[in-house]
C-alpha cells in the first residue's frame, strides 16, 4: 500500500485579530484512512479544516496536495483538486431535488443550451448517492428528507464535488454528528467506513467516544497547536482527555473515584406513573443516588422528568417525595417542594440568556438572596460571587449577560440556580452536558458527584451511553414509554454497553 | 471603540428618552420663550397626566411581551361610567369605577392566559367590547358632570403652581418603580418578557404575573379616566380612545422594547412627556391637529424599526 500522504500541512500558522488560531501545525492525511481531529472549542480544528478546503489561506507554512504545493483560491478550487467539505451547518437547499443539490455548482455536463437534462442529471447524482446509502433517490425533493438523510446527501455532494479529477477525493467532515441521533450516527459511521475504501476522510469532533470508534489515526489539538498523535486502539478516554485539556485528571473523566454509595432512605418514588408519552413508570431514587434514565428519542424519558417537575400532566400513578405524597401542579409548585430541573435546551428553556449571570442565578430562589420579601443587592452580589468562585464560572463580572459566556459556564450558572436552595432535594438533569467542551463536561460530572454525596437525589437523562453508565448508581432503560430494564452500576462493576443498548432499541 | 459601549450603556440605562426630552424642551422654548414660563409648563404636565397613566399601564404589559390595545377604550368606558354615576353615588363612585376598571383588566388577562390566544387579538376584541359599552352607557352623547363635580374638581388644583394631578401620576410611577425594584417581581416580569419558557422552568408563575400586569393596566386606565373627567367636567364615549396610539408611542419612545423584557417605569415617564411636548410643539408651530395621529403612527413604526430585537438572543426563535 502506498503510504505517501494525499495531503499535507507543514508548519502552518494562521492569525486572526487578537488570536493566533494555528501555531506551527503540521499534519498529514494518508490515502484510505479516517483521520480524526479532536480538541475543545477554540483549539483550532475548524480553522485547520477551513484551510484544507480553501475557505481560508495560511499566513505562513505550506499546504501540499499529492506532493505538490498548492494555494487554493476558494472552495471551488479545492473541489477541482479533489478536496470537498461537509459543513457543520447543513447547506442543502430545501426547495430543489436531491440531484440538484448533489450536483450544485457541478451541473455543466448535464446541461444542454443552459437547460437541465434531467435524466442525465439524476443518473449522475444517483451514482454518488448509491455510494453513500441505498435508500436515497435522486428525484426526491430535499425538503422531504429527515435531518439524518440530508447529512447523507451532504456526503454524496462532497463526493461529487471532490471526484471531478481522476484522483481519489479527500472528504472533510466538520462535526457531522452534532445534530444526529444515536442510530443515525451508527448509519453515518457505516457510510464513513464505506467511504474509506475510495477516499480519505477527515473527521472532526469533540466527542471522544466517536473519534475512538471511527478513526484510524487521531491528531489532538489544543490552543492552536497539535499536541499529540495517536491510534485509537492504543489510548484510553482518560489519556485522550488529558491531552485535549492539558491537565491530568487524578479522578478520571467521570470522576468515578468520588462515587459514594447511596443512602438507604428513598427520596423520590414514582409508582405506576402514566402520562401522555409514558406508561406505568415505577422507580425509586434514594438520597445520594444518581439514576440514569436511558432511552432513544421518543422513548418518553424527557416526559417522565417533566412530569415530576409539573411541566406535563399525568393521568394516573403517584409521586412520593421523602415519604410524603407529592402531586406536582406546576413547575412553581415543584420548585417550592425542592425539585430542580435542568432542561436540555439550555438557551430556550434553561436560561434567559439576555439577562446577566446574577439575574439568572437568582431567578428561581430570589428569597435566598433577599431580606424577607425584599431584594437585597448587597447580599445578592455576595452570594452570587460565592457561587461563581465555587463553581469556577469564568465570567468578567456577575453582571455580564449570560449570552457572552461559553456554553459550559452558562450551564454552571443554570445548575447554580438550583443549588442556591439549601432545601433542594431532587435534581432532574436532561442532557446537562450536551454541546459542552470536555473540560466543562468534566466539571459538571464532578459537580454531580459532589451533589449526590451531599444527599441529593439525581435523575440523569444522559447524552451518551457512556456518560449514563459511568455517572450513575443505577441505569434504567426505557422504550416506547415503558421501563424495560434496570442495571445496578457500581464503580468496579459497570453494566455492559451492549446490554443497556439492547434494552433501549 | 471606547465611546460605543458608554453610549450603549447610557441607552440601556434608559437615558436616551431623557436627552430627547431635554432637547425638545430647549427647541420649543427657543421657538416660543413664553413656553418656559411655569404656568405653561404646569399646563403641559396636566395635559400629559392621563396619557402618562395609560402609557405606564401599557409599559407594564409590554414588559411581559404582550400588548394592551383595550386600555384607552377601557378608560373611555370608565369615564362615561364615572360621569354617569358621580351625581347619584358621590365620591365613593370614584373608587367603584377604578376597582371596576381593575377587574376589567383582570378579566382580559385571565382570558388571554386561559385561552392562550395572543394578547393582540384578545385586547383587540375587548377594544370593541369596551367601545360598545361606552356608547350604550353614554347613549352616544357626551355626559356633562353637574352634580358631584366638586368631589373630583380638586384634582386639577395647583399647589404653589404644582399641578396635583401630575403629582398623583408621579406617586403612581414611584409606587410602580418601588414594586419593580424592591421585590423580585421586576426581575420576574423582565424574565417573562425575554424568555417565558425559561421563566416558567425556573418556577415563576408566569400566568399570574401576566394577569396582574393586565389588571394594573386596567387600574391605571381607571385612574386616567378619573383625571380626564376632572379636567373636562364631562365624558364622551370616545374621549380617551385617541390616547391609544400616543400612549403606545410614549412606551416605545421611552425605550421599552415592544418584544418585552427591556424597559422600565422612569423612561416611560420621559417618553410620555416627549409625546405630550410634541403635541404642544406642533400646535405652536401651527401644524394641523389632523396630522398629529399620522406623526404618532410614524413614530411608533420608526422607533420599533430602529430598536427592535437588538437585545434579544438571536438563538431564541
Amino acid at each position: 500500500m502506498n503510504d505517501a500522504p494525499v495531503m499535507e500541512v507543514r508548519q502552518a500558522t494562521k492569525s486572526f485579530p487578537g488570536v493566533r488560531a494555528l501555531n506551527d501545525v503540521s499534519i498529514e492525511i494518508r490515502p484510505h484512512e479516517v483521520l480524526g481531529l479532536i480538541g475543545e472549542n477554540g483549539a483550532g480544528k475548524s480553522t485547520l479544516l477551513k484551510i484544507l478546503c480553501g475557505l481560508q489561506r495560511l499566513d505562513s507554512g505550506s499546504l501540499l496536495l499529492r506532493g505538490s504545493e498548492v494555494a487554493f483560491q476558494g472552495v471551488a478550487d479545492a473541489n477541482r483538486g479533489g478536496v470537498a467539505m461537509v459543513f457543520q451547518e447543513q447547506s442543502l437547499l430545501e426547495n430543489i431535488t436531491v440531484a440538484e443539490n448533489v450536483l450544485l455548482g457541478n451541473e455543466h455536463p448535464s446541461l444542454r443550451f443552459g437547460l437541465y437534462r434531467w435524466r442525465d442529471m439524476n443518473r449522475r447524482a444517483q451514482k454518488y448517492l448509491d455510494l453513500v446509502s441505498g435508500s436515497l433517490r435522486a428525484a426526491t425533493p430535499t425538503s422531504r428528507l429527515s435531518f439524518a438523510k440530508r447529512q447523507m446527501v451532504e456526503v454524496a455532494k462532497a463526493l461529487a464535488s471532490g471526484s471531478r479529477g481522476h484522483n481519489e477525493p479527500v472528504v472533510l467532515l466538520d462535526e457531522p454528528t452534532s445534530v444526529l441521533e444515536h442510530s443515525e450516527i451508527e448509519t453515518l459511521f457505516c457510510v464513513i467506513r464505506e467511504l474509506r475504501t475510495r477516499a480519505s476522510v477527515v473527521f472532526v469532533s469533540h466527542r471522544m467516544e466517536e473519534v475512538l470508534e471511527i478513526c484510524d489515526r487521531v491528531y489532538v489539538m489544543r490552543d492552536g497547536g497539535v499536541v499529540g498523535e495517536c491510534r485509537p486502539s492504543e489510548v484510553t478516554t482518560d489519556q485522550l482527555f488529558s491531552m485535549m485539556v492539558g491537565q491530568d485528571l487524578s479522578a478520571g473523566y467521570y470522576d468515578e473515584s468520588h462515587q459514594r454509595p447511596a443512602r438507604p432512605q428513598p427520596r423520590l418514588e414514582l409508582r405506576n406513573l402514566t402520562g401522555e408519552n409514558f406508561h406505568d413508570v415505577s422507580f425509586t431514587i434514594a438520597r445520594g443516588e444518581v439514576v440514569s434514565l436511558m432511552g432513544v428519542q421518543d422513548s418518553g424519558r424527557e416526559d417522565v422528568a417533566r412530569a415530576v417537575f409539573g411541566a406535563v400532566p399525568t393521568k394516573s400513578g403517584s409521586i412520593t417525595l421523602d415519604g410524603r405524597r407529592f402531586v406536582p401542579r406546576s413547575p412553581a409548585h415543584a420548585v417550592r417542594a425542592g425539585i430542580g430541573y435542568v432542561p436540555s435546551e439550555r438557551k430556550v428553556d434553561g436560561s434567559v440568556i439576555a439577562m446577566d449571570v446574577c439575574e439568572n442565578l437568582t431567578l428561581a430562589h430570589p428569597r435566598r438572596v433577599g431580606r424577607g420579601p425584599f431584594t437585597d443587592p448587597g447580599r445578592e452580589r455576595r452570594t452570587v460571587q460565592r457561587w461563581i468562585d465555587e463553581l469556577r464560572v469564568r465570567t468578567p463580572s456577575p453582571y455580564t449577560p449570560l449570552r457572552s459566556l461559553s456554553g459550559g459556564n452558562q450551564q454552571k450558572v443554570v445548575l447554580a440556580k438550583w443549588l442556591l436552595d439549601p432545601d433542594l432535594r431532587v435534581l432532574l438533569l436532561d442532557t446537562p452536558t450536551r454541546g459542552l467542551d470536555v473540560g466543562a463536561k468534566a466539571d459538571v460530572y464532578a459537580l454531580i458527584r459532589r451533589l449526590a454525596a451531599q444527599g441529593l437525589a439525581v435523575l440523569l437523562l444522559a447524552d451518551t451511553l457512556d456518560e449514563g453508565i459511568a455517572m450513575s448508581h443505577r441505569v434504567l432503560t426505557m422504550k416506547d414509554g415503558r421501563l424495560t430494564a434496570e442495571f445496578s452500576s457500581d464503580v468496579d462493576a459497570r453494566p455492559q454497553r451492549a446490554d443497556v443498548l439492547e434494552r433501549m432499541v | 471603540m471606547a465611546a460605543t459601549p458608554r453610549l450603549r450603556r447610557l441607552h440601556e440605562a434608559g437615558a436616551a428618552p431623557l436627552f430627547v426630552l431635554v432637547a425638545l424642551v430647549v427647541a420649543v422654548g427657543a421657538y416660543d420663550p413664553s413656553f418656559l414660563q411655569p404656568p405653561s409648563l404646569a399646563s403641559l404636565l396636566e395635559q400629559a397626566a392621563p396619557l402618562t397613566l395609560l402609557a405606564l399601564g401599557q409599559a407594564m404589559v409590554v414588559l411581559t411581551g404582550r400588548i394592551d390595545l383595550a386600555n384607552a377604550a377601557l378608560a373611555s368606558l370608565a369615564g362615561v361610567t364615572l360621569a354617569h354615576g358621580l351625581g347619584t353615588w358621590g365620591p365613593a363612585w370614584i373608587l367603584v369605577v377604578v376597582v371596576g376598571a381593575t377587574l376589567c383588566g383582570l378579566l382580559v388577562g385571565v382570558i388571554h392566559i386561559t385561552t392562550q390566544v395572543p394578547s393582540f387579538i384578545i385586547t383587540l376584541g375587548f377594544l370593541g367590547i369596551f367601545a360598545g359599552m361606552s356608547l350604550s352607557v353614554s347613549r352616544a352623547d357626551s355626559i356633562l358632570v353637574v352634580r358631584g363635580y366638586g368631589s373630583i374638581e380638586w384634582i386639577f388644583y395647583r399647589i404653589f403652581g404644582v399641578p396635583l394631578s401630575y403629582a398623583a401620576v408621579l406617586l403612581v410611577a414611584l409606587a410602580l418603580t418601588a414594586c419593580m425594584g424592591a421585590f423580585p417581581l421586576g426581575r420576574r416580569i423582565r424574565a417573562i418578557g425575554l424568555n417565558e419558557r425559561a421563566a416558567a422552568c425556573s418556577g415563576i408563575r408566569t400566568g399570574w404575573i401576566v394577569i396582574a400586569m393586565f389588571a394594573t393596566s386596567g387600574a391605571l386606565a381607571g385612574l386616567a379616566a378619573v383625571l380626564q373627567v376632572a379636567q373636562l367636567q364631562s365624558a364622551g364615549a370616545t374621549t380617551s380612545d385617541a390616547l391609544l396610539l400616543p400612549a403606545i408611542a410614549a412606551v416605545i419612545v421611552g425605550g421599552t422594547a415592544i418584544s418585552g423584557g427591556v424597559g422600565g417605569v422612569g423612561r416611560t415617564l420621559c417618553g410620555a412627556l416627549v409625546i405630550a411636548l410634541l403635541r404642544v410643539g406642533l400646535d405652536l408651530v401651527g401644524i394641523d391637529a389632523a396630522f398629529q395621529p399620522i406623526l404618532y403612527g410614524g413614530i411608533v413604526i420608526l422607533a420599533i424599526a430602529a430598536t427592535a430585537d437588538r437585545r434579544r438572543g438571536t438563538s431564541v426563535a
